[in-house]
């Protein structure tokens, strides 16, 4: 039934969560890079809602979070779906809350948020190798909790955010973990204000949104530039996940709320800040995240 | 006058049965679909650029019944917990169609949040409560 509602026609999507305003409200939806009819492509049901999906191909394996109702309450773990043959496999048996995945860029490994039901129960990044089974926390022990994995697109490093409180207020920083030797290497520190965040298609630079607006800033020269300025854009708020960078149309696409007009929107831009498109917005609902996935 | 009687008892019926498959059919699309109850949803802004939002695990939440409006979900007229990795703490169970006071406590971690209290009206379909913590 996927694959006969997505027309060939259409060569790159974006998938995007939108929770609603009740409980259990949570679908994954696509919608063309083009913009024009929005799909769901997972619809909450009595028991089960979705939080959050990525994956590289929309007839591969996705990562999800799913909203399970337990007892009075509800449990959030990480599955991996086949759309194609509609199965579900529980990605891990850990007692606690899982928060958003993401697929390697082969597929061979997710990169996760966790919480533990002991200890201090923050959520921290770790590794799981899908073949293998093999399970890696590879959050540094100390204060704060992570947020939002993002694979460099060689595979060979993650970045997230760590956020802590500071005096007067929550601090993040973006933070890049190699995989070969473990190493955390800080990109941009607290005093940035880095939120949502990907990187560039060859891996050269990353994209976030800072106090400045929305920044490409270098990993390897100490190069930054300013794609779209803070004050080039409506007053709006932006949800960590919701900004990503395609490696198929090089189109940046970034999900906002939009505070004057009361609706959450998804811009599509150029890599250089011009061609800025609303291909979407909703007035009842939340853009979580959104990522470009292809066919 | 009996064939009267029995003209008016079998339209009686008639309209009886018709009435009960159109409610039995309509109605029960009117049944919700998704859970119902109340939803804890809590953001917070940063510090340095504040439209940058994140969720905020392992925030105190608390709610009380104030009064019900009328027929709805759930039986449970108080609740507390905590948000999740996720920002969000789900009580499910909660009554419906009622007035409740819900409150988030984003003060012990930040003087500047508060508590994030509200009084709002959760109709019989549920509904997520946001705590946001904005500058």
């Amino acid at each position: 039934m996927l694959r006969n509602f997505l027309r060939p026609a259409v060569d790159e999507w974006i998938i995007f969560s939108l929770s609603g305003r009740r409980p259990f409200e949570d679908y994954i939806h696509v919608i063309p890079v083009g913009g024009g009819t929005f799909k769901p492509i997972l619809e909450p049901g009595h028991d089960r809602s979705f939080l959050t999906a990525s994956g590289n191909s929309l007839g591969q394996e996705l990562v999800v979070t799913v909203h399970a109702r337990v007892g009075d309450g509800a449990e959030d773990h990480l599955y991996l779906y086949e759309p194609t043959a509609r199965r579900w496999r529980r990605l891990l048996e850990l007692a606690g809350t899982d928060g958003g995945g993401t697929l390697s860029p082969d597929g061979t490994k997710v990169a996760f948020i966790h919480a533990t039901d002991n200890g201090d129960r923050f959520p921290r990044l770790w590794l799981l190798d899908l073949s293998s089974g093999l399970l890696d926390r590879l959050a540094i022990p100390e204060e704060g909790w992570d947020a939002e994995p993002r694979w460099i697109p060689s595979g060979a490093a993650i970045g997230y955010i760590h956020l802590r409180r500071g005096d007067r207020g929550l601090l993040s920083s973006l933070r890049l973990v190699e995989l070969n030797h473990r190493a955390h290497k800080e990109l941009l520190g607290a005093e940035e204000g880095a939120g949502a965040f990907c990187f560039s298609p060859d891996g050269s630079e990353v994209l976030v949104w800072t106090r400045n607006g929305l920044e490409a800033v270098g990993l390897q020269k100490d190069e930054r530039r300013v794609i779209m300025p803070a004050g080039a854009l409506p007053e709006l708020r932006i949800r960590s996940g919701s900004l990503d960078w395609s490696r198929r149309s090089r189109k940046i696409a970034f999900a906002i709320y939009n505070v004057n007009k009361r609706q959450d929107e998804i811009w599509t831009i150029s890599e250089d800040g011009s061609n800025a498109q609303t291909i979407f917005r909703i007035p009842d609902a939340s853009i979580t995240r959104l990522c470009f996935i292809q066919p | 006058m009996k064939r009267y009687t029995r003209l008016v008892v079998c339209r009686v019926l008639m309209v009886g049965l018709f009435l009960d498959v159109v409610l039995f059919q309509f109605g029960c699309t009117t049944i919700p679909t998704f859970q119902s109850g109340i939803r804890v949803e809590a953001m917070e802004g940063l510090q340095v650029s504040p439209s940058n939002l994140f969720p905020v695990p392992n925030m105190p939440d608390e709610g009380s019944l104030i009064n019900v409006v009328g027929s709805g979900t759930g039986t449970q007229t108080s609740f507390a917990g905590q948000t999740n990795a996720n920002g969000i703490d789900d009580h499910l169970n909660a009554v419906t169609n009622a007035n409740w006071d819900i409150s988030v406590d984003l003060e012990p971690l930040d003087l500047r949040c508060g508590i994030q209290e509200g009084e709002p009206y959760v109709p019989s379909q549920g509904l997520v409560f946001e705590a946001y913590c904005l500058f």
